[in-house]
């Protein structure tokens, strides 16, 4: 399906743009410079755990051993 | 008996803590492989479903409550201008990979938001998830991103502390 490829390419797009910026952080930004704003406060702490875990629950929560 | 190594000296322990890093490195990351592939492998909305994303969550937010409590408290970072010969590297890459999730995203919803040929980011996912290497390496990459988290939040207070 083209979007299933469009998806999975913009998936590997994004881990390889990380992969370079941890090898170049001068020439580009990796993603740890855009949480570390958020990281300054509490509510930015208590934000980012959040999001994270809600992904968490999102994804693996509802996928298992079911789906085989 | 063997001869003692010259990094063993008490004066530069670095050799010899890096030796000793090594095996527990390597069974650290198979503890975390082992446990990933297990914790992705349970009945969905099981307790055991939920326990495994409950785990590292509490783990994750006791690491962040950990690394607030032993650095000293950051004064107000008023203007959030980085620190002096920090790399400054573009984000244009990801704004661009950003715009192009979201037109991705809003194009699937326009098909429908069930077509099967231009599937939303959830419906894809879900599609994935089928397959248990899948499921493991997406465990892997969320586990990933907790520990950034933790460092995020550990790296930006020592780093004002030192100033």
């Amino acid at each position: 399906m083209p979007g299933d490829a469009a998806w999975i390419a913009l998936g590997a797009l994004a881990l390889c743009t990380e992969l370079v910026a941890v090898r170049l952080p001068h020439r580009v930004a990796p993603l740890g410079r855009w949480i570390a704003p958020l990281a300054r406060t509490a509510a930015g702490r208590a934000l980012l755990l959040a999001g994270w875990a809600f992904i968490g629950l999102h994804l693996f929560a509802r996928a298992g051993i079911a789906h085989l | 008996m063997r001869p003692p190594a010259e990094h063993d000296a008490p004066g530069d322990p670095s050799g010899a803590r890096r030796h000793r890093g090594a095996p527990r490195d390597a069974a650290v990351a198979a503890f975390v492989l082992a446990w990933s592939w297990w914790a992705t492998n349970r009945i969905p909305f099981s307790l055991e479903a939920y326990a495994v994303v409950a785990l590292p969550v509490a783990v994750c937010a006791a690491g962040a409550l950990v690394a607030a409590l032993r650095l000293p408290q950051v004064p107000s970072a008023r203007g959030g201008a980085p620190g002096r010969g920090k790399p400054t590297g573009t984000s244009a890459l990801w704004l661009v990979l950003l715009a192009c999730s979201l037109a991705l995203e809003g194009w699937a919803l326009a098909a429908g938001g069930r077509s099967r040929r231009w599937p939303t980011l959830s419906d894809a996912v879900d599609d994935l998830l089928r397959w248990h290497g899948v499921r493991v390496l997406l465990y892997l990459a969320w586990l990933a991103v907790g520990l950034l988290i933790i460092r995020a939040t550990s790296r930006h207070r020592s780093g004002v502390a030192e100033a």
